[in-house]
């Protein structure tokens, strides 16, 4: 029962960012890859809610450092 | 595991309380694991089952407010943190990648989950605020403002009301009680302007039992309070009704403590955020790391079945640019918005005289911000017979196409105060084949193409990949204070415990719909008769 998986803050930033190619362009998005501020604004998608080994129930269930 | 789709940005929120503290437990090196306790918590590595005492002192004791202070030193909290900042720091990559600063103050007495997100804009504090320090919402106000009249600013985003027995969004002072005063009010409108409407622990959009009608009501319910065979109640957990209650309250005292912003998340325990169906992997560890386990409908680490949590849901922030500040910033102004998981794009404004045709322009989005507000904004003083609404949303790329876009308008009564609600129908796919029936005033629903035994899906037959509209109040009451958001839905999909059950080759569990219709939830934009910046916040 062992579990294996990504574990430490890092690791969860570092996993995120491994595919983190920017996301194209849609109509009403203008600048999302122009670089500099947009004022019309881009959508930037994310996880506002997470837990790590850092969380007492997390590392309770056994989301642990591998 | 892969996504299919990076996101833009994390917030990691961990539990304020013992911050980091086990984990450290388990390097046999920190002085740590040399205590009972400590050797017996790291055995969570090698063996879980022996580690069991541990857990139960633990779990027991968060329960029971008991402080395990050895644990709680300034040296410890102030490490601890240090370690996540630093960690948060070397990903942060503006422009591109966005780590904020930020935890949980998990505040649950009698298993009331009033627990909040909280965000910090730049600069984190010295240590995070926990519900052992203290379990009442005003002291992590006190805590938030000391930090912000220190140059720390940072904003709490409330979450899982479905799940805090009517306390979220009691229109009372929590804990006490009796009705909310200015100061209260005030306090909870500024430090508090989002709130989460769905994440694995379930929907609190709306609920079937306060919103009768709406046909949509009843996504991903989540009936227990956690761990328990009790069932929350219903009244004051949900968002819809906390809006309109929060426009009776401000007309009381002045302020709206509700005046939320949407947001969603995961609240995954795993260190991994599954906002996509079909990459589910389970939101607790080893409790629910396989199929099998979380097809069995044995009691799982919520207190249910592992198949009766939802997968994450999403944040959406417009923003002028990924960075901390940026996101802070549309945090702050609540142009966010929430999903299920799917990544729909969706834009939404209010105004008092929006062209017909203005979500056709090629500069729609210049224009609408010029003449009038996005989402989360107040409509600006009255200046037309009725308001008007530009809404656009894009499909997800990886995801269902489009079902509907709808407006939810929320009011009280003025006489008793009840919450008053509506929802319109404002564009549709498939428009050659369904309309609104008269009697019903329905729109009927898009089909569904879900293969249940394969959990395949196809886009080619119904719904559409982008929808557009620009809408009139057609029941405007310009005396009465009211509250619009969006709610764009996909055709129906298959969900997770559908593909978990196709990869086992059997049927999908009773008890969750093998399809689910993906959804957004735009923040809202409120009409007060006094007009935006008059009235007070």
């Amino acid at each position: 029962m062992k579990m294996k998986m990504t574990t430490t803050p890092l690791a969860v930033a570092a996993l995120l960012l491994a595919a983190a190619a920017a996301l194209a362009d849609s109509p009403g998005e203008p600048g999302r890859s122009a670089g500099g501020k947009n004022p019309l604004k881009n959508v930037y998608f994310g996880e506002q809610h997470l837990h790590t080994q850092a969380s007492f129930d997390a590392y309770t269930v056994g989301t642990l450092a591998t | 595991m892969k996504r299919r789709t990076p996101y833009d940005f994390v917030g990691i929120t961990d539990h304020a309380q013992y911050f980091g503290i086990f984990q450290q437990m388990a390097d046999p090196k920190n002085p740590l694991s040399q205590s009972d306790f400590g050797k017996t918590m790291a055995k969570m590595v090698t063996d879980p089952t022996g580690a069991g005492p541990a857990v139960s002192k633990l779990i027991a004791g968060l329960a029971a407010g008991e402080k395990m202070e050895e644990y709680m030193t300034p040296e410890l909290r102030i490490s601890r943190w240090e370690a996540f900042i630093a960690a948060a720091d070397k990903y942060n990559d503006p422009g591109k990648f966005t780590a904020m600063y930020s935890f949980e103050w998990t505040s649950q007495e009698n298993s009331s989950n009033m627990h909040r997100n909280v965000y910090f804009k730049d600069k984190p504090p010295v240590a995070p605020f926990s519900a052992l320090d203290s379990w009442r919402p005003e002291d992590l106000w006190t805590y938030m403002e000391v930090n912000r009249s220190q140059g720390i600013d940072s904003l709490a985003i409330p979450h899982n009301g479905n799940l805090s027995d009517g306390m979220m969004y009691r229109p009372e002072m929590y804990p006490e009680g009796g009705p909310m005063d200015a100061r209260y009010a005030q306090r909870q409108n500024t430090n508090e302007p989002l709130t989460e409407i769905h994440q694995t622990k379930g929907n609190s959009e709306a609920h079937p039992w306060l919103s009768p009608n709406d046909e949509f009501g009843n996504f991903e319910p989540f009936a227990n309070l956690i761990a328990t065979d009790e069932p929350a109640a219903i009244k004051y957990g949900y968002v819809r009704q906390a809006l309109v209650d929060g426009m009776t309250i401000e007309t009381k005292t002045g302020y709206n403590p509700f005046k939320f912003g949407i947001v969603a998340g995961g609240d995954i325990h795993s260190a991994y955020s599954a906002n996509e169906e079909w990459n589910w992997i389970g939101a607790h560890g080893i409790m629910d790391n396989t199929p099998q386990v979380r097809l069995d409908p044995k009691d799982n680490a919520t207190g249910e079945p592992g198949y009766a949590v939802s997968s994450a849901g999403t944040t959406a922030v417009w923003a002028t640019e990924n960075t901390r500040e940026g996101i802070f910033e549309g945090m702050q102004s609540k142009e966010t918005y929430g999903t299920t998981g799917t990544l729909i794009r969706l834009r939404f404004f209010g105004g008092w005289d929006f062209a017909k045709n203005l979500v056709d322009d090629e500069n729609f989005v210049e224009k609408a911000y010029k003449t009038g507000v996005p989402m989360g904004g107040d409509l600006p003083k009255k200046a037309g017979k009725a308001p008007t609404f530009a809404a656009w949303a894009q499909k997800d790329p990886e995801s269902g196409n489009l079902d509907r876009v709808q407006v939810v308008k929320g009011w009280a009564n003025l006489q008793t105060g009840f919450p008053q609600e509506k929802i319109y129908d404002l564009v549709w796919s498939d428009e050659d084949k369904r309309s609104i029936d008269p009697t019903t005033g329905k729109l009927p629903p898009v089909g569904n193409t879900v293969d249940i035994k394969k959990a395949t899906y196809s886009n080619n037959s119904i719904g559409a990949s982008q929808l557009r509209a620009v809408w009139t109040d057609p029941d405007f009451d310009p005396s009465v204070k009211a509250v619009y958001y969006v709610r764009v839905l996909e055709i129906p999909t298959p969900r997770w415990s559908t593909y978990d059950a196709a990869k086992l080759g059997v049927a999908p569990p009773k008890g969750v719909p093998a399809t689910i219709q993906e959804r957004a939830y735009s923040s809202p934009i409120w009409y007060s008769p006094a007009g935006a910046g008059v009235a007070k916040k």
